[in-house]
């Protein structure tokens, strides 16, 4: 019983984790029809900025808010060149960006490591929270992160700003001749979005109180899509839901490993086989999503 | 030269664009006096949608220059210029087709608190009070061009007249001063179309300038003040219907010796 709640707790802290992740994606590409293939990229920045600041004496309240702004300005940055690249040209661009970063954190060991990565550095409240519930107190801080994030995210999309997102999405020339700069949107989506991978990174490395090169492979950007596509693209509560579900499914099927006549490795695979066969009947009978606007479903 | 550009309310000075070896515009100058409605004819390939895409910024020309109202916008941003009171409508209508009818008109309005995300989270009341204004005038426009019933219909079920009107709309949200329409009669039918150029006659009265392309020859001498030929990317005519129906030149590039 205590072994299964403590799993359940697991489960919901990387469920929270994701969540975050997939809302940043979700003002991105639901909203705004940008492309992000490179959205690892930036919870590996966060995470690293705030892991090497707080190595070096930063403190991790200062370490988090630094981390928090870097992942957004490197966001915001890299829609400069990228921006005026058509939605595949994007596409590329960002996962050569989030490939980089991952080589960058993977060899530059005097910085980050390398492969053996980083550990040692503070934690939130460490040493008030007792230890043996400290997993518990993650758990909180993460869910409440999800609902501040979640209702900021709400009012915005709600809002004329995501009005203007959302024409972009459609037409962007529509948005140019209505006067609504459409460069600075894409800039501000990407902004926001990476703000919140950053944030899920930092939480990520926080739980693990560990970081290394291997939580950010490509696979990372694209638990990110299946959630947004999974749950509804452009709706916030279906990425909650898709969250849940992905991270449900994943550790679920775990249980089921003893019984199925497969190796570890082709179990693991399978797996992922198996998510990517359910979102192809997905496709197939709901386009839009769990939670998605078919009418409003762009692509 | 420069000086006589504020008289006018659009001035083109050598304007060009290339694709490639395709000169479209080439070494186009016009001037637009203010509070008219113009015709742009031409036949096809006379780059005259290419002109507009220049004229409004989509499209950076080549060489050249543009003046609004006497201030040079060449180099100016598309929604700058939109925000500085240049509108256009799309020959092939671009609706805001999975936007609802009101919302593709409220996007238009310009100076929205709500389009800063700092005012959102920040000053939510003043975002609703203003939203709440901008709605108003979106109703009002709806019922000048009789589409109150369809506020709340997806763009996308309009009818392509429809979504012709809904484009003028969603342009006169913007309040501007100098309008480019792009075939607003094409695809439209009769009755329609009647109702489009009483519009476009009412916009008139209101001080703005029109400056509309139309292969209608019919329609365009009737509604037109002044008219503009174009052909392989010049202006090669202007002068008011009468007389540019008369212009050997014309008649040559564009009506047919048949005529």
């Amino acid at each position: 019983m205590e072994a299964m709640l403590a799993y359940a707790v697991t489960v919901l802290i990387l469920v929270g984790i994701y969540a975050l992740f997939a809302l940043g994606l979700n003002i991105q590409w639901g909203f705004a029809g940008l492309i992000n293939f490179g959205h690892v990229a930036f919870m590996a920045i966060g995470a690293y900025t705030m892991v090497i600041l707080n190595l070096h004496g930063v403190p991790l309240p200062l370490a988090i808010l630094i981390g928090l702004a870097v992942a957004g300005g490197v966001g915001a940055l890299l829609t400069l060149p990228a921006i005026r690249l058509k939605a595949d040209y994007l596409a590329i661009v960002t996962v050569g960006f989030s490939e980089i970063i991952r080589y960058i954190a993977l060899n530059e060991r005097w910085l980050t490591g390398g492969a053996a990565g980083l550990r040692g550095f503070s934690l939130p409240l460490e040493g008030i929270v007792p230890g043996e519930h400290y997993d518990l107190f993650v758990l909180g801080l993460i869910w409440g992160s999800v609902l501040i994030a979640f209702i900021l995210l709400q009012r915005l999309v709600k809002s004329p700003w995501g009005r203007v997102l959302k024409s972009i999405r459609e037409d962007e020339d529509v948005a140019k001749v209505s006067g609504k700069n459409v460069s600075a949107y894409k800039m501000q989506a990407f902004l926001l979005g990476s703000i919140l991978a950053g944030f899920a990174g930092m939480m990520l490395a926080i739980y693990h109180s560990y970081i290394c090169p291997y939580y950010y492979y490509p696979i990372e950007t694209f638990y990110a899509w299946i959630i947004v596509i999974l749950g509804g693209s452009a709706n916030n509560l279906g990425t909650l839901i898709g969250a849940l579900l992905l991270w449900v499914f994943l550790s679920g099927t775990r249980f089921l490993s003893p019984i199925v006549p497969l190796s570890d490795f082709t179990f693991a695979a399978s797996r992922m086989a198996l998510v990517g066969v359910l979102l192809v009947v997905l496709m197939l009978y709901r386009p839009q999503g769990i939670l998605g606007n078919k009418k409003e479903l762009t692509f | 030269m420069e000086e006589s550009a504020n008289r006018f309310a659009l001035c083109t000075q050598n304007l060009t664009k290339a694709f490639g070896g395709l000169r479209a515009v080439d070494e186009c100058s016009f001037d637009l006096e203010e509070n008219l409605i113009a015709g742009l004819i031409g036949p096809n390939g006379a780059g005259k949608t290419t002109l507009f895409n220049v004229l409004s910024g989509l499209l950076a020309p080549d060489s050249g220059k543009i003046f609004f109202k006497g201030q040079e916008i060449t180099r100016l941003p598309a929604h700058k210029r939109a925000a500085l009171g240049i509108g256009r409508t799309f020959q092939i209508t671009h609706a805001l087709r999975k936007m609802k009818v009101l919302d593709n008109l409220k996007l238009a309005a310009q100076s929205q608190l709500g389009e800063n995300i700092a005012n959102v989270w920040l000053r939510p009341r003043a975002v609703r009070e203003q939203e709440r204004k901008i709605e108003e005038r979106a109703l009002e426009m709806l019922k000048f061009l009789n589409l109150y019933e369809l506020r709340d219909e997806y763009a996308g079920n309009l009818s392509g007249g429809q979504k012709k009107l809904l484009e003028i709309g969603r342009m006169l949200m913007l309040e501007p001063c100098l309008i480019l329409m792009d075939e607003p009669f094409a695809g439209v039918n009769p009755v329609l179309a009647e109702e489009i150029g009483e519009h476009i006659r009412k916009l008139r009265e209101r001080g703005l300038t029109i400056l509309i392309i139309e292969h209608n020859i019919k329609r365009v001498l009737r509604l037109s003040d002044v008219v503009y030929v174009m052909s392989e990317g010049k202006i090669i005519a202007q002068g008011d219907p009468e007389s540019i129906r008369r212009d050997e030149r014309v008649i040559e590039a564009y009506l047919g010796s048949g005529r």
